[in-house]
Formats: structure tokens, sequence, C-alpha cells
């Protein structure tokens, strides 16, 4: 049926089709609901206007005029996949232009923000590649999130456990430590957190600086190695790690991170939180993978809606 | 060479056209958002729920722009690679990946970002922002080696019309095609520009075209998508 009705926006560029709930899926239902309730209709963007909207979301740049030829007729999950399906472009170093265009939000997010600043540049590029493959490999966010906490580079960045707690808080569950939903909790008790034999002006310069070496035998001698978080003690950092990514807040969290790259706007949450939490839900049940959470908005009524300047 | 003369238009369109984009709905077919209680999930005063009502609206990053002025005229600005650590090391000496007039234009359009500097990416679109977009723009349209903006990517023969240089640089620039008002405009502009060219060492038909360029991109309907 969508097709009928996108090809028929070949024809009119200029009509509106008003979508109504359950021509698509669960969330085009729910955001249909949250529209009617208040009043309102979806109109679907005309294709020009979202092919240029999806090839600067998923490729960075504007469409050519072959593009917009040839995702004139298509559905938007016909053009979704072409623009990612487009390979390395010029500006893109050798990968594909949607990896591109996703760590360029992902290097505001996690590498050039105040959480990460005056880390090591060998670090740096580590932690890019492992994001690269979120996108290019379809890696789940819960295992690159259980990699990145024990990263070379988060760990060269905070140097205390506490830091570090808080930055996890912050960076994967959007919520600082002063949440009443996130207690501080010490994430890295009982680890050796840098080289002992190296002086403290060689952080920014030499790799082997900075180590992440768990020694159990000096737990209760010389340091405290339980680390606890939401009043669940985990003998290693790595049990309280996977509490992080396993709550019901990371998954909402990663939903939250996505819907505001795409739409540009906070999801609704307090009088209508069933897009959420369904989006969470849906994301756990595909292995917490982004790319079909990115397609799963990108798709919806909530971004193919015709835009109109205000 | 008048470069200057239509600065005073160029600038002042692009101001109240991004003013009135923070402004809300002012279409008719949109729907009533003046009940606060009524409009949305946090009350309809925070400006995210009209969004959502209309779809996404977001001003392009600074690298998009770029990139996209680079890909829609065939201007090089210079090289940055925001996937390598540290490039702000070589922007200073002009080298490596950091070369051209691409870090002064990204930086002060709010993009390029790196790892050593304390500055997040801008999202304020003021006046010097609004300058920055008019230089970058300028730059790439008047390149006299860039013709991406002219049907079939090279300078307009004598056979090639106002009107095909118009449809073409809403088409490579929009992805729209240009409505009867915008037309009206544009052949105003044209006529103008031809009657009086901006360049003396081009065709008047491509001076006009290259002016049209600049005022094309520095609109809101380039910036936001």
């Amino acid at each position: 049926m969508k097709r009928i009705l996108f090809a028929l926006f070949g024809i009119a560029l200029s009509g509106s089709i008003v979508l109504a709930a359950g021509e698509n899926g669960p969330l085009n239902d729910m955001i249909v609901e949250f529209l009617t309730e208040r009043g309102s209709t979806v109109q679907l963007a005309p294709p020009n206007q979202l092919t240029r909207r999806m090839s600067i979301d998923l490729t960075g740049v504007t469409p050519t005029l072959a593009d917009m030829e040839a995702t004139e007729a298509m559905s938007p999950e016909q053009m979704f996949d072409y623009y990612v399906g487009i390979g390395p472009m010029p500006h893109t170093g050798g990968i594909s232009a949607y990896a591109w265009v996703n760590l360029l939000h992902d290097a505001d997010e996690f590498l050039f923000s105040n959480s990460v600043q005056f880390s090591q540049v060998t670090h740096i590029q580590e932690y890019n590649t492992q994001l690269e493959r979120l996108y290019s490999e379809d890696w789940s966010y819960q295992e690159f999130t259980r990699w990145a906490l024990t990263s070379q580079m988060f760990l060269n960045r905070f140097p205390s456990g506490a830091d570090r707690a808080n930055a996890a808080f912050f960076l994967f569950l959007g919520r600082d430590s002063f949440s009443n939903e996130v207690p501080a909790g010490n994430m890295w008790n009982g680890y050796v957190l840098r080289n002992p034999n190296l002086d403290a002006s060689d952080a920014e310069t030499n790799p082997d600086y900075h180590v992440y070496d768990y020694d159990p035998s000096r737990c209760g001698t010389e340091v405290i190695c339980e680390a606890e978080l939401w009043s669940q003690v985990g003998s290693t950092p790595e049990a309280v790690i996977g509490q992080i990514v396993e709550s019901p807040l990371f998954a909402e969290a990663v939903v939250e991170r996505y819907w505001q790259r795409m739409i540009g706007t906070p999801l609704p949450g307090v009088d209508f939180p069933v897009i959420r939490t369904s989006l969470a839900q849906n994301l756990i049940a595909n292995n917490y993978s982004v790319n079909w959470l990115i397609r799963e908005i990108a798709t919806s009524p909530a971004y193919t809606q015709e835009m109109m300047f205000r | 060479m008048k470069a200057t003369r239509m600065l005073p238009t160029t600038l002042v369109l692009p101001l109240l056209l991004i003013g009135a984009c923070s402004l809300g709905p002012m279409s008719e077919n949109a729907p009533p958002v003046d009940s606060a209680a009524d409009a949305g999930p946090s009350g309809g005063s925070d400006g995210y729920t009209l969004s959502f009502y209309y779809g996404p609206m977001k001003p392009m990053y600074a690298e998009s722009i770029l990139y996209s002025v680079e890909r829609i005229t065939g201007h090089d600005f210079g090289a940055w690679d925001h996937t390598t650590p540290d490039p702000a090391s070589n922007a200073f000496n002009n080298s490596g990946n950091a070369n051209g007039a691409w870090y002064p234009h990204c930086r002060l359009l709010g993009g390029c970002m790196d790892h050593r500097i304390p500055l997040g990416r801008t999202s304020f679109l003021g006046t010097a922002y609004v300058l920055q977009l008019e230089k970058a723009v300028a730059e790439a349209c008047y390149d006299r080696a860039a013709f991406g903006h002219f049907p079939g990517g090279v300078a307009p023969t004598e056979s090639v019309q106002a009107i095909d240089i118009i449809r073409h640089q809403f088409a490579v620039a929009l992805a729209a095609n240009p409505t009867e008002e915008d037309l009206a405009r544009s052949i105003e502009y044209f006529d103008s520009h031809i009657a009086d060219p901006e360049f003396d060492d081009v065709t008047a038909m491509e001076s006009a075209g290259r002016g049209h360029c600049r005022a094309l991109m520095t609109t809101n309907r380039f910036l936001f998508y």
C-alpha cells in the first residue's frame, strides 16, 4: 500500500497524504496515536524533501541529481537502504558514507566531548575503529559499551574509579551520578591504574603509562575490590559494567541518543513514554543493533513527516 | 568586480529567515498549538513538541555544509579528517589532514571539533555564523574553475537560459523545483544582474549564475533540512 502511495507522490509532488494508524508497524501506530490525541495528523514529506533529509542524515551531504532521480519513486524504507548502501565518498576516508556520518556524531558525543579530552591519540584511534564496527559490522551496542568502559582511552582519561563511574553513567545511561536513578559507585576499585615505573609526565605520550591490571591477590590488604552499584555488590568492575549495560536505563539511553540524532529533538517522555519503552524493548530484542534502531526511527512518521518552514 | 554590491541583501535575508525559524509554525496547515496544556508531552512551550509535529527540522552540520557546497559547485575548500585525532595540530600550519580554508570555515560554522580544544559544537546561529557562511559560499560560487552549479557542469553557453540555471541550482542545492514565486524572484535577479554584470571577466550569464548560487546557498532553505 505504501509503495502505491509513494508512487502517487512521484506524480503529484506537492500533494499531501495523511497516514492513519494500522498502515505500518507498531512504532508508526504509536506516533500516529500520539499525534491524533493532540488533534494532528501525519503528512508524509514529498520524495524530494525526504531524499534530501535522508541524504544529509545518512551520508553527510546533499543528494546529487542522480540520487534524486533514483529515489523519486521509493518508499522511505527503500530510500533508507539506498543511502545506507552508498559506499565511500571522497571525504569519508575509505569507509562508507553512512559509517562516516555516524562517526561524526559519535565524535561529538564521545571523542571530543569533555569526557575524553586529553586522551592519547593512539587510544582515540582505537576507540574510533571500534565505533565504526557498530555501523559497518552491526556490532552490538551493548558489547561495544562493555569494551568502551574497559578501553585504554576511557581509563586514560579518568584516573579515579569515582570519575569513571560518573563518566559511565553520563555517557551510557544518559544520567549523571547525582540522579536518583544511578547512585554513585566506585567501579574500578582494586585496579592498578598506572604503571608505577613511569613518571606522571608520561601520561599523554607513553602508551604503556595507563594499565588495566586487576590483581585479586591485593584485595582486602591493599585495596577494596568490591564494586557496588544499585545496592548489588559485584566482585569485579566487569560485574558492575554488566549491571550498567543490562539495565533498562541503558537501552533507553541508547534510544534517546539516536532519536535525538535523527529527529533533532528529545523523545516525548513524561506524558507518552510508550515510544521510548517500546523502542528500548525492541532494541534489546534486536541485540542492541543501532543500525536497526536508526532504520526504525528514520522510516517512522516522526521522521518522514513533511517539514514546514516556520 | 563589484563583489560587495549584493552584500546587504544576502546578509539580511538569511538573518531574517533564520530568525523566522525560531518563531514557531506559521503555516495555515499547522495544528493549533496555542493551548499549551494540550500541545504535547511537555506542555508545548519547549519547542520540541512543535518539531515532533512537523517533522525534523535541523540545521546542517558545518561539515555537511562544506562538503555539500563542494559537491554542488566543484570547489575544493581543502582537507580535514575528523576521524583522525588531533587534526588541529596540523590546522595552524596548514598541512597534513588540515589544509586550505577548510578549518577556518568549519570552526567558525561551529564544527570541526578535536579532542584538544575544549569547545563543543556550537548550534547558535548568529551574525558571525551568517558572515562565515556568506564567505564560504561566496568562495565556492565565485571560484572561476568551479562549474558544478551550472547545467552540465560547464560554463553556460549562449544557448543556456537563465531558467535552466535557476532550475539546476534549485535542484542540486535544495533538491526542489522552484515555485512560481521563486522563479519570478530569481528571473528578476538574473535580469538585473545581466543588465549590470557583477564580474567583467566572465559572461554576463555566468556572472549572474554565480551570484544566484551564492544567494541560494545562504538561505534557510539550504541550511535547514
